[in-house]
């Protein structure tokens, strides 16, 4: 048994088909495995501190109130706005994508991705303002504000990343238009755009988590 | 049935050191090979442990070294003999993953049959309540009075001017007394433990109590109990790192007879403690 | 069989190579990296090292005693050594050796190098993220050292860094040391994050035609199942270092329990980390060692399969034993119960390998070179160190043992013992490859035994003295009257240290010496079956000129039949070694 899987001679595997994923795709992916442990990290972390306060204290007492309530307050719509915002730039990204794959430039997908992000960091930053007058921040009602803002935190500044990537899109997508404008055939490499949709998307998807410990739960 | 093993693996074992096991009786000063002696009921489960898991990897390893040792010269490379062509065996493979597996889980399984017993069990009604409250760079101990009953003690409430997170209105701590640094214990008395801290982790260590357990600022520790069955002076050290001061945070303890115990007790001062800033809601250290 | 999801052929060789000494800064070649993280690591080595020897210097003869006349400080002390600044040397000891030594050196030196050549392929995936890691990792370190320099010192808690001591000012009194300790930790982090997704993709994808994944030497594999660990280990500690740094510099709380934080909530993090980080530390050298140990054998590895699954096993269950280091934490009582049985069962595939090793050398013909002294004391001194780990996994017997020496000898002996014997091997075995030239067998192997024989007078006692009683951590034994008793042993163990520091200049000068005057080394000196042997040493930029075709596994050694005792693993099957040779491997009658 233990023999024959080294002892076959002579046999080369071929590889079929086309493959599934570029280098870079694989690569990427494997890197966001990781980055999916950061968060767990961290959210496993506020699950350990916000179970070991107990029932009935939290959030703490006379700390401003983040999570939903019913009817929601202004700031839950702010938050479940912008929460649709950012997921809603998930759909513009992929649409950007489908569109240059057809041959097209994706600019408008791209465009209206970038916006989408600068908007949700925008009402993040204003929601950190905003918080920060009612007097909370990083060292305020002990763990409450220390999870919230490092958890978003972290959370922006990988939309930031993205964001920067994406505008990078949105440069390649402008070239690509003019080169349609002009007759040429568009930039055949898709690479870049394909590793910024896996990483826009996973932020995406962090942020469904996020906000569900945070917000809702 | 585990006393005659317990003998067996002694017997062996002291053949198997010669003098090294025999200095155990002696106080430490005079021996410095092999363990230190053991003073508390635990501690014999706790050696018994060990030895067997001496006694096993002993042997075990005896046989490796000396299979690897008779291998490295037997095939040492010499002209004319080639190496022999295997890729491996699956027979050998299924017995050297079974009996390890074996091993391995009866020990983890005894080890944790004792563990519960150390552990989990509730410690002995009539066990002698001491608190020891770690602080950079020394030891908070509180003692009940006469009737033998520590004040409510509120991990949230530990503070500096509060060090034991005492309940004032308790009416069983009025009678308590404190000591910084020396502890006291009645020979043949269970004695349960509440350990907790003011500021980092410290950690109760006494190598003849074969005792070690952190103290976590933030949390009382009540579960560890013991009972020590010969009298002697010992040194409880500090066995987590606490900062500069760590290396020589070290208290006096010595187990005494029951009558010695009492009179010590009686000739100290009832402490309420500082207990007025106690209050309910949990006190926040000022960053300190 | 292999399941190459993507054509290694897409892959374009797009750098070339910068020439002369610019190569070593800015080369892409994963050759050239993984020298870069070789002499790097090494020089980090001594730097750990020299640290180690000022902390056992310490202890043999402390700074802070009090001798009989009176005075504080044994005359022969260094009285720069203050127990703050002890506390600093092994907490910096120990992160050097973990962080910038023996990962860089079995994952970044190792694994860089020989991973495209093992596998056939002309570079990393991603050779650009590949030299950012080194310079990542160089930074990380710089980081790591700058807090000697800072006000309040290095930091001081310990390389495990349990909070609250670390996450409070005022408490450590090194909030700059501690920040910039975690700093680096978070930075080196990025660096092993870089590496292992880089180092997945490549093994994944990139393997020549033929080369099925049970055709892998052990070393890939090893170095592969570590890239997981890394994957999924280091970055939970990324978060906690990233919770480090707020705590002591934005008045976070998460682990101070003043203000409703946790500080069992760090230890958790950190071991989750750091059980995994361990293995992490000895998957490569066991593979690493496999193949030694089959080449001067000249015999296959015992047990191939075997050997991959136990592999595989360690990597999964090293994730679930992380609560052996927290048996007397205080954390939950039922769950330390269940750590210390999945901590048993981790025990049991380093019992498959470890019998796996002795199966490999049984029937060889065994070349005792320097490098295979070393892999052989690989073994040894694992299987001791492992042994002690069986003790302390018991729950009872660890509530006695737990921070004491017995632990720090433990922890030696896999980590020196272990990992540092097999990456002497592994320098033995791959330095012709690397540079052209042989190292001196004779100053090898007097390097060896004067290691083997130092690092065991050193580090045995300190089982004994951590029965006896003694705690890590301590700046000054004397302290205590417990361990009074035990100083002679300590002053013998820091002789033992001494000696064991300065037989590592033996090596050095081998090293440096044979970069010049080494002799020629040729393609293939040690007769190994690998293709890394099937080019020149040092091989060529892109390594094959024609992408290499496997035929076989990688231990063919001894085949019956066979005119030569080893068959290169691109060989095409003639007629000759296949016929004879093919059937007499598939029923080895060995019991
Ligand atoms: C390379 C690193 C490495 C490796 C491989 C290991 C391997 C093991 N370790 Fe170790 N360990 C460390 C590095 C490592 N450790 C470090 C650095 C620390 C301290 C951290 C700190 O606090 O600073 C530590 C601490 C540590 C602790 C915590 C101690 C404490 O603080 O109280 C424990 C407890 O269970 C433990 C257990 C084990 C076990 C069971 C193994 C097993 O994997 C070993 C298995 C191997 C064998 C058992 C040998 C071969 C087997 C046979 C020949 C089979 C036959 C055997 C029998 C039948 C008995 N280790
Ligand atoms: C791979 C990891 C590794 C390696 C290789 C070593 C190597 C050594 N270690 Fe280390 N050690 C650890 C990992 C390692 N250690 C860890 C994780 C801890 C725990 C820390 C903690 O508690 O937080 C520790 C802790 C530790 C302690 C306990 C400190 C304490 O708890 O108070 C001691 C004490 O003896 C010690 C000693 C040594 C010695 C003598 C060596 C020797 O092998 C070193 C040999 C020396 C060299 C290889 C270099 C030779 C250099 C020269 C000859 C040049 C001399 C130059 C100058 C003096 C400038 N180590
Ligand atoms: Cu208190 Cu160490
Ligand atoms: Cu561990």
């Amino acid at each position: 048994m233990s023999t024959s899987a080294i002892a076959t001679h002579g046999e080369i595997p071929v590889s079929t088909g086309r493959p599934r994923f570029t280098l870079a795709q694989f690569g990427m992916l494997v890197f966001l495995a990781s980055e999916a442990m950061l968060f767990a990290g961290l959210i496993g972390g506020y699950i350990v501190l916000r179970i070991a306060q107990g029932a009935g204290s939290w959030p703490p007492p006379g700390a401003p109130e983040i999570g939903v309530k019913i009817p929601p307050t202004f700031l839950n719509w702010v938050m479940i706005i912008n929460t649709v915002i950012l997921l809603s730039s998930s759909l513009t990204y992929h649409w950007g994508e489908s569109r240059m794959r057809k041959g097209g430039s994706g600019l408008i997908g791209y465009v209206l991705t970038a916006l989408f992000g600068l908007i949700f960091l925008g009402v993040q930053g204003w929601e950190w303002m905003h918080l920060k007058e009612e007097g909370m921040w990083f060292n305020s009602y002990g763990i409450y504000g220390s999870c919230f803002f490092t958890m978003t935190g972290f959370h922006g500044l990988h939309v930031f990343l993205g964001f920067l990537a994406i505008l990078v899109t949105v440069a390649r997508a402008v070239l690509r238009q003019m080169k349609l404008f002009s007759g040429q055939a568009p930039n055949p490499s898709h690479a870049f755009e394909e590793l910024t949709g896996y990483y826009w998307h996973f932020v995406d998807v962090v942020w469904i988590f996020l906000y569900s410990i945070l917000y809702v739960l | 049935m585990l006393n005659l093993i317990r003998h067996r693996t002694l017997f062996f074992l002291g053949m198997g050191m010669g003098l090294l096991s025999t200095a155990h009786a002696e106080i430490r000063q005079t021996s410095v090979w092999w363990l230190p002696r053991n003073v508390t009921m635990f501690g014999h489960e706790i050696d018994f442990i060990f030895y067997v898991i001496l006694i096993l990897t002993g042997v075990t390893a005896v046989a490796v070294f000396s299979v690897m040792i008779y291998f490295i010269v037997k095939y040492r490379a010499r002209p004319g003999v080639t190496a022999v062509h295997s890729h491996g065996n699956n027979t050998l493979e299924v017995i050297w993953t079974g009996i390890p597996v074996f091993i391995f889980l009866a020990l983890a399984i005894y080890g944790n049959e004792q563990w519960t017993q150390m552990r989990l069990k509730t410690p002995p009604a009539d066990a002698l309540p001491v608190a020891v409250i770690g602080e950079q760079f020394g030891w908070n101990v509180r003692y009940p009075g006469a009737d033998g009953k520590l004040a409510k003690m509120t991990a949230s409430s530990v503070t500096k001017e509060n060090p034991f997170g005492v309940d004032a209105a308790d009416p069983a701590g009025l009678d308590d007394f404190t000591t910084y640094g020396e502890l006291v214990f009645p020979v043949d008395r269970p004695i349960r433990l509440y350990l907790g801290s003011k500021d980092v982790i410290h950690a109760f260590y006494v190598p003849e109590f074969r005792l070690y357990q952190d103290m976590v600022p933030g949390r009382i520790y009540d579960f560890v109990w013991l009972k020590a069955e010969q009298t002697g002076q010992f040194q409880l050290a500090c066995n987590q790192l606490c900062g500069q001061g760590h290396y020589k945070m070290f208290g006096k303890l010595s187990v005494v007879p029951q009558g010695e115990y009492e009179t010590w007790a009686k000739g100290k001062a009832p402490q309420p403690t500082a207990a007025k800033e106690t209050s309910t809601v949990p006190v926040v250290m000022a960053d300190r | 069989m292999s399941t190459a999801t993507v054509h290694s052929a897409t892959h374009v060789h797009g750098h070339e190579e910068p020439s002369g000494w610019k190569k070593y800064l800015w080369s892409l070649d994963h050759k050239i990296i993984g020298l870069q993280y070789l002499f790097t690591s090494l020089a980090f080595l001594f730097i750990g090292g020299g640290m180690a020897l000022l902390l056992r210097w310490q202890l043999a003869y402390p700074s802070t005693q009090v001798m009989p006349s009176g005075d504080v400080g044994n005359p022969i002390s260094l009285p720069f050594i203050n127990p703050q600044f002890y506390n600093a040397l092994f907490t910096m000891h120990a992160t050097v050796m973990v962080f910038l030594v023996v990962m860089p050196l079995l994952i970044g030196a190792f694994g860089n190098y020989l991973i495209p050549l093992k596998i056939g392929a002309g570079d990393m995936a991603f050779p650009l993220v590949n030299e950012l890691s080194y310079w990542v990792y160089l930074l990380s370190g710089l980081v790591m050292l700058a807090g000697f320099f800072v006000a309040g010192g290095a930091a001081a808690g310990g390389w495990t860094s349990y909070a609250p001591l670390s996450s409070v000012a005022a408490y450590n009194g090194t909030k700059l040391g501690q920040t910039l300790w975690a700093a680096g930790i978070f930075i080196n982090g990025l660096a092993s994050i870089m590496g292992a997704f880089n180092y997945i993709t490549t093994v994944v994808n990139m393997r020549a035609p033929g080369m099925g994944f049970f055709r892998l030497p052990l070393t890939i594999w090893a170095l592969f199942i570590t890239a997981f660990l890394l994957l999924l280990a280091v970055p939970v500690l990324s978060a906690a270092g990233a919770m480090l740094i707020l705590d002591l510099n934005f008045g976070t709380s998460f682990f101070n329990p003043a203000k409703g934080g946790q500080p069992l909530l760090w230890q958790h993090l950190f071991w989750f980390f750091g059980h995994p980080e361990v293995y992490i530390l000895i998957l490569p050298a066991m593979g690493m060692a496999s193949d030694v140990l089959s080449i001067f054998s000249r015999k296959p590895v015992f047990g191939y399969k075997a050997m991959v699954f136990a592999m595989f096993a360690i990597g999964f269950l090293g994730f679930i034993v992380w609560g052996h280091h927290m048996f007397v934490s205080g954390m939950n009582l039922v769950l330390s119960a269940a750590f210390g049985v999945s901590t048993m069962v981790i025990a049991v595939p380093s019992a498959i390998k470890t019998f796996n090793w002795l199966g490999t050398i049984w029937g060889g013909s065994i070349r005792f070179t320097s490098a295979m002294l070393n892999a052989l004391a690989f073994v040894a001194m694992f299987v001791i160190g492992g042994f002690s780990g069986i003790f302390m996994a018991s729950t009872p017997v660890n509530i006695f043992v737990h921070h004491t020496y017995f632990i720090v000898a433990h922890f030696h002996y896999v980590l020196f013992g272990g990992s540092i014997f097999a990456i002497f091997a592994s320098i033995y075995t791959w330095y012709p490859k690397m540079f052209g030239r042989m190292l001196d067998e004779t100053l090898g192997k007097i390097h060896f035994v004067l290691t083997f024989v130092f690092f065991n007078l050193c580090f045995f006692p300190m089982h004994n003295v951590g029965l006896g009683g003694m705690m890590r951590r301590i700046a000054d034994p004397t302290a205590y009257e417990h361990l009074r008793a035990l100083q002679p042993i300590n002053q013998f163990i820091t002789l033992a240290a001494i000696g064991l520091g300065f037989s590592q200049l033996i090596f050095l000068w081998n090293f440096f010496r044979s970069l010049k005057h080494g002799a020629p080394a040729g393609n293939n000196p040690w007769e190994g079956t690998t293709l890394e042997w099937t080019v020149a040493s040092p091989p060529g930029h892109g390594n094959f000129a024609v992408t290499p075709t496997v035929y076989r596994g990688a231990y063919d050694y001894s085949v019956p039949g066979h005119p030569r005792d080893f068959i290169m693993q691109n060989e095409p099957p003639t007629s000759e070694s296949v016929h004879g040779a093919a059937p007499a491997r598939r029923s080895v009658p060995t019991g």
